[in-house]
């Protein structure tokens, strides 16, 4: 007779790199029930947004996360633009979603190497981390900074990126992706790693429906939900997008599907360089522009982890009532218990890496 | 590009909305509460009609005391908001399919995020400190009433502790002077003072140094010392007739 057993995994675990607690109700080995819980480094974030007028909150979004870090600035940005009614020039827009790809490929590498490091990969690793480098140099060169690129703000850009850098970052991607290449058919073909991700936590197509999944996770069971589709920002510039997806469901689907978005985003910034408009890059607005009392909008971005939530809401003054940020893993975690159910307690740790959960953006 | 709408939307009437919603398959976005009208929450429900491409927002006012229906069991998802807003707003929600009771967010204040005005910070913190004032002082009567009942008991327990006190006096008086008190101590202690009268020269010099020793404590410490080797038997010279004889 088998005996129920509650093994607490978690917040500190060697492949976590987020502090998520999960009680994992065991029998003979295999997940009956994985509880989550959060809450370990809840900063009140949101809250802050009182305190600091509607300019300056950029630069506090910006750190609710190290990796979708420009993300988070630009939903915010894109929020109180829209409560505002702010237009802001298109080569603003096109930097944005330039800099949002760029994000994307350097979170996916950031990721695939850490999966690598989970199945003890160390060499994968090491190669996506060092090919992830190149794309915080063009960080760096572009904006000054390799995490926290503080070029964001209300109304547009704080300065532009000048045409030759742009070109120079698009060679490095070239070189980016040849690399890339071996590594991604390393990483896709390997029987070992197929052999840990194959048929591992899956979640078919009406289960990720309903669980409300988004991101990658949701595209690796079918999902074809993409805000980028919607055509928001320069997005709707493009000549042509499709989201890519994938109907396995398992680990390795959700894999795949981070692996060919790196591919997308780089011809993604390749398109819009080639056809970036010169009309500026927007201008802060001035002292007097407040928003309205009650004045309130929302947005959806596409981070790479998934569908972001901003919301902002004015109160007549230059500081805001209320900022709310729904982060991808927020909306994963009904689906992340889901995918635990009835597996083995040794695939725990890689179904949860290819969630990709990240609780820094999920506390806030 | 996607469209966005805002409608209020009575508490009564939420779940069978919400019912409608996932019948017409709209995927639901987020769950989060904010400052209504006199400084009372609103919770904003968002969900995402993809056949559309509209987000569809719904404003829900809650009043004092309201308790707010779980939508758990149709978008198992929302768990993460429902406890959170609770957590951090207070907000009650019943039927909920996952609740953490209050300990999904480990924060050192109940409902954080629901200070909205410095007037509410500052009304709040003399609530919070007419509480603890309150506290201390049922601690205090309560206290009060163990000692009325343990009255007796605590008169014995102030005559164990001098007891205590004598003892510790004696062992620090053995530690400084261990053998003056066992040359002055015979293994007999019935002849002991004799013993003490009789004590050679070098014993006398030790019992010298023990006085000096004695009189430099605190006088109560002092006394006791002195009081606990009169009953050993032991008299020790005055320390002010030591310092002339040297």
């Amino acid at each position: 007779m088998s005996n129920r057993t509650v093994i607490p995994f978690g917040p500190q675990h060697p492949v976590l790199p987020e502090p998520v607690h999960l009680d994992l109700i065991v029998e003979d080995e295999h997940v009956i029930e994985a509880i989550p819980q959060i809450g370990f480094v809840h900063r009140g974030l949101e809250k802050l947004v009182e305190k600091r007028d509607f300019n300056q909150f950029v630069y506090v979004a910006e750190r609710i996360c190290g990796i979708c870090s420009f993300g988070h600035g630009w939903g915010y940005a894109e929020a109180t633009e829209r409560m505002l009614g702010l237009e802001i020039p298109k080569r603003a827009s096109y930097l944005r979603v330039i800099l949002q790809e760029l994000s994307r490929i350097h979170s996916h590498l950031l990721w695939l190497g850490l999966l690598a490091d989970g199945f003890g990969f160390e060499s994968l690793f090491n190669h996506c981390w060092r090919l992830r480098e190149t794309i915080l140099d063009i960080f760096q060169e572009t904006c000054g900074g390799r995490i926290i690129l503080s070029i964001t703000m209300v109304g547009g850009m704080t300065h532009d990126i000048d045409d030759a850098l742009l070109r120079r970052a698009c060679e490095k991607l070239d070189d980016l992706e040849r690399e890339y290449h071996t590594i991604v058919n390393t990483m896709l073909n390997d029987d070992s790693v197929r052999s840990r991700l194959c048929g591992v936590g899956t979640i078919n197509y009406e289960e990720a429906l309903s669980l409300s999944m988004v991101g990658p996770f949701a595209k690796g069971s079918g999902v074809t939900h993409d805000m980028r589709t919607t055509g928001f920002s320069a997005y709707g510039d493009l000549e042509h997008f499709e989201p890519i997806v994938s109907t396995e469901g398992d680990c390795y689907a959700r894999c795949k599907v981070r692996c060919e978005e790196i591919y997308q985003a780089i011809a993604i910034i390749k398109e819009l360089v080639a056809k970036i408009p010169h009309d500026g890059v927007g201008q802060a607005p001035g002292p007097k522009v407040k928003p309205e009392k009650d004045a309130r909008a929302h947005v959806l971005i596409e981070q790479p982890r998934g569908e972001a939530f901003y919301y902002v809401r004015g109160n007549g003054t230059k500081f805001l009532d209320r900022f709310r940020l729904r982060t991808p893993t927020s909306q994963n975690l009904g689906g992340m218990t889901k995918a635990l159910q009835g597996v083995d307690v040794a695939d725990v740790p890689m179904i949860i890496l290819t969630i990709d959960p990240c609780i820094s953006c999920a506390e806030r | 590009m996607y469209t966005t709408s805002f409608e209020e939307l009575p508490l009564t009437e939420l779940l069978v909305r919400v019912q409608t919603l996932k019948h017409e398959g709209i995927r639901f976005v987020q769950l989060c509460a904010e400052k209504g009208s006199d400084d009372a929450l609103d919770l904003l429900y968002t969900f995402y009609d993809e056949q559309r491409d509209e987000a569809l927002n719904y404003i829900v006012p809650l009043a004092e005391g309201d308790v707010v229906p779980s939508i758990q069991e149709l978008y198992f998802s929302s768990f993460t908001f429902e406890n959170e807003t609770h957590d951090l707003f207070g907000v009650p929600f019943a039927n909920m399919k996952l609740d953490f009771g209050g300990h999904f967010f480990n924060v050192a204040t109940d409902a954080p995020m629901t200070i909205l005005s410095p007037e509410q910070k500052a009304a709040r913190d003399k609530a919070a400190k007419l509480e603890a004032a309150k506290k201390a002082k049922a601690v205090k009567e309560a206290q009060a009433a163990r000692e009325a009942v343990e009255d007796s008991s605590a008169e014995r327990a102030l005559t164990t502790s001098a007891a205590e006190a004598d003892a510790a006096a004696v062992a620090e008086v053995d530690k400084l002077a261990p053998r003056a008190a066992k040359v002055d101590a015979p293994a007999d202690p019935a002849p002991a003072a004799p013993a003490a009268a009789d004590a050679s020269p070098a014993a006398d010099d030790r019992a010298a140094k023990m006085a000096a020793k004695i009189a430099a404590m605190d006088p109560e410490k002092a006394a006791r010392a002195r009081a606990a080797l009169a009953a050993k038997g032991i008299v020790l010279p005055d320390a002010a007739d030591t310092k002339e004889g040297e």
